[in-house]
């Protein structure tokens, strides 16, 4: 394989880190809290992806915004009815009760789908460019996984609500002088890391195979992201999936596909020591 | 004289076991400035805190316009309106000018009106018109105060709240934002100022309450007060 081609891999995978990254990032920026519910909720997202094309046939780019709702509504409602109870407390205490909800929803998901890996396949066909060639539903969730990251970065830049949640980061006390609801902005937040979790995971199940067994995974890869990238952030995000999905791919190229996890892992322990703010450096959420 | 818009009654609130108003009484009529001085820790931060709802009561009633405000949410107060500059400003770090600003206005729905009282900020202080683009915390410290005040008048109260004007600003640019806040003031706006710069504070307000370890201890006029013998020696220096 050409360098090119590897790169060209590398990013179509960033894509998808950012994506799978970005909402884990801001429930870690914006409520401090480490959801480690994030990998099922992406699973979730794929499962009903899934079901909905094998079962009834609806087409994955039509399901995809109707599972992103319903994947927001469990997160606002999660927040709303049992993390705001504990949301002040130190990050270990709603670390244990995402890991708690986590095993639930990873257990449910188990009994109800069981853990067979299954994927949407469009049959879309290839391109070739020169020496390049990659699957068009590859192409597809790259382009899908950046809208959704860049529809995020507007809503937070320029909505409302996108105010609301940066307020309430900064200076909570201040945010509610202005009239906001913490609680409500919370659960929001909560709910829109939720729906891009299940978002991106309705986009991985077009691609790649999705099983139970990647929770674990994914939620690694989330936290490797954000590390790398600066936590808090879209910018930070999106340079973080991109840098891990390149990084991965050259590592799987040179020293086999076995170790390209480590290699993503051993450049996180880097800059943990080195950049501790990560390649952005972003502070704050934008 | 008519029922003032503010009448507080008896308040008592803290943080918790320490208690730091106790039995407050004081009134704000419609269309006044009246300000609230008194020394570092006398409570007056708590007693503004305590009218939008931040620090709940413990004992006694807030009544605006006659209903009563006690048990309510910080975004009801303001809704019903109550605007809270609060004190250090607190602008939102990494948001700009224009979105501090627009966050004052977060429960109104009538955008064209949000959009016309921008405006009004922008030729009150026009330098903010200039600075609308940039990091709100990266202005100076009267640029900011101007922000602050500016995302106060957003959400189009009847009472405007203001912590701590003058603080930590050079003499020039106290005087420019009095000017401004007389300027409000004349368009309808009832202003409550907390100072700890009594002569500041009594140059642009009409009544005063002087709080002292958190208990009303003087009210009246101004420019009574500021011929009373104890003041004169307490805080305006002789």
């Amino acid at each position: 394989m050409t360098i090119l081609q590897t790169l060209v891999n590398g990013i179509v995978l960033g894509a998808l880190y950012a994506c799978l990254a970005v909402g884990f990032s801001l429930v870690w920026g914006v409520l401090n809290i480490i959801n480690m519910l994030h990998g099922s909720l992406i699973i979730l997202g794929g499962y009903l992806t899934f079901f909905a094309w094998h079962s009834y046939g609806i087409h994955p780019l039509l399901a995809l915004p109707f599972v992103a709702i319903f994947i927001f509504c469990i997160g606002y409602v999660l927040q709303l009815t049992l993390i705001n109870r504990v949301v002040n407390e130190p990050v270990l205490t709603t670390l244990t009760l995402t890991f708690g909800l986590d095993l639930i929803l990873y257990n449910i998901m188990n009994v109800y789908y069981t853990a067979t890996p299954v994927r949407v396949t469009l049959d879309l066909g290839i391109v070739q460019i020169g020496n390049i060639v990659m699957p068009v539903d590859r192409l597809l969730g790259m382009a899908l996984a950046l809208i959704l990251t860049g529809l995020l970065y507007v809503v937070m830049r320029g909505s409302r609500i996108g105010r609301a949640i940066v307020a309430v980061r900064m200076d909570r006390t201040a945010a509610e002088l202005m009239g906001v609801r913490v609680d409500r902005i919370y659960a929001v937040t909560f709910g829109i890391g939720a729906l891009m979790a299940g978002a991106a995971g309705a986009v991985f199940s077009m691609v790649y195979p999705v099983t139970t067994n990647l929770t674990g995974a994914f939620l690694g890869k989330a936290f490797v992201v954000c590390v790398i990238g600066g936590l808090g952030s879209v910018p930070g995000a999106l340079v973080g999936g991109l840098v891990l999905g390149i990084i991965e791919s050259f590592a799987g190229q040179f020293f086999g596909p076995q170790h390209a996890l480590t290699v993503g892992f051993l450049l996180m322990l880097f800059l943990l020591v080195v950049k501790p703010t990560g390649l952005t450096g972003i502070k704050g959420y934008e | 004289m008519s029922e003032p818009l503010l009448k507080i009654e008896g308040l008592e609130a803290g943080y918790g076991e320490v208690q730091v108003l106790w039995k407050i009484d004081a009134q704000v009529g419609e269309g006044d400035i009246v300000c609230i001085v008194g020394s570092n820790g006398a409570g007056k931060t708590t007693l503004l805190r305590t009218i939008s709802g931040v620090v709940p009561a413990t004992a006694g009633r807030i009544l605006f316009k006659g209903d009563d405000l006690t048990k309510l949410r910080p975004d009801q107060i303001l809704e019903r309106g109550i605007a809270h500059v609060p004190e250090g400003r607190r602008l939102f770090r990494g948001l700009t000018v224009r979105d501090n600003l627009l966050l004052g206005a977060y429960l109104r729905r009538d955008n064209a009106e949000v959009e016309r009282d921008l405006h009004f900020i922008f030729e009150l202080f026009p330098i903010l018109r200039e600075r609308q683009k940039q990091d709100a915390t990266t202005m100076s410290g009267g640029e900011q105060q101007m922000c602050a005040i500016g995302r106060g008048i957003m959400s189009r109260p009847k009472l405007l709240m203001i912590d701590e004007l003058s603080l930590g600003l050079a003499p020039r640019l106290v005087e420019r934002l009095s000017e401004a806040l007389i300027e409000i003031n004349r368009a309808g706006l009832t202003i409550l100022l907390v100072e700890q710069d009594v002569m500041t504070a009594f140059e642009i307000a009409s009544n005063a309450f002087v709080i002292e370890t958190g208990r009303v201890r003087m009210h009246g006029p101004t420019k009574v007060l500021a011929e009373d013998a104890d003041i004169r020696q307490a805080y305006l220096g002789g």
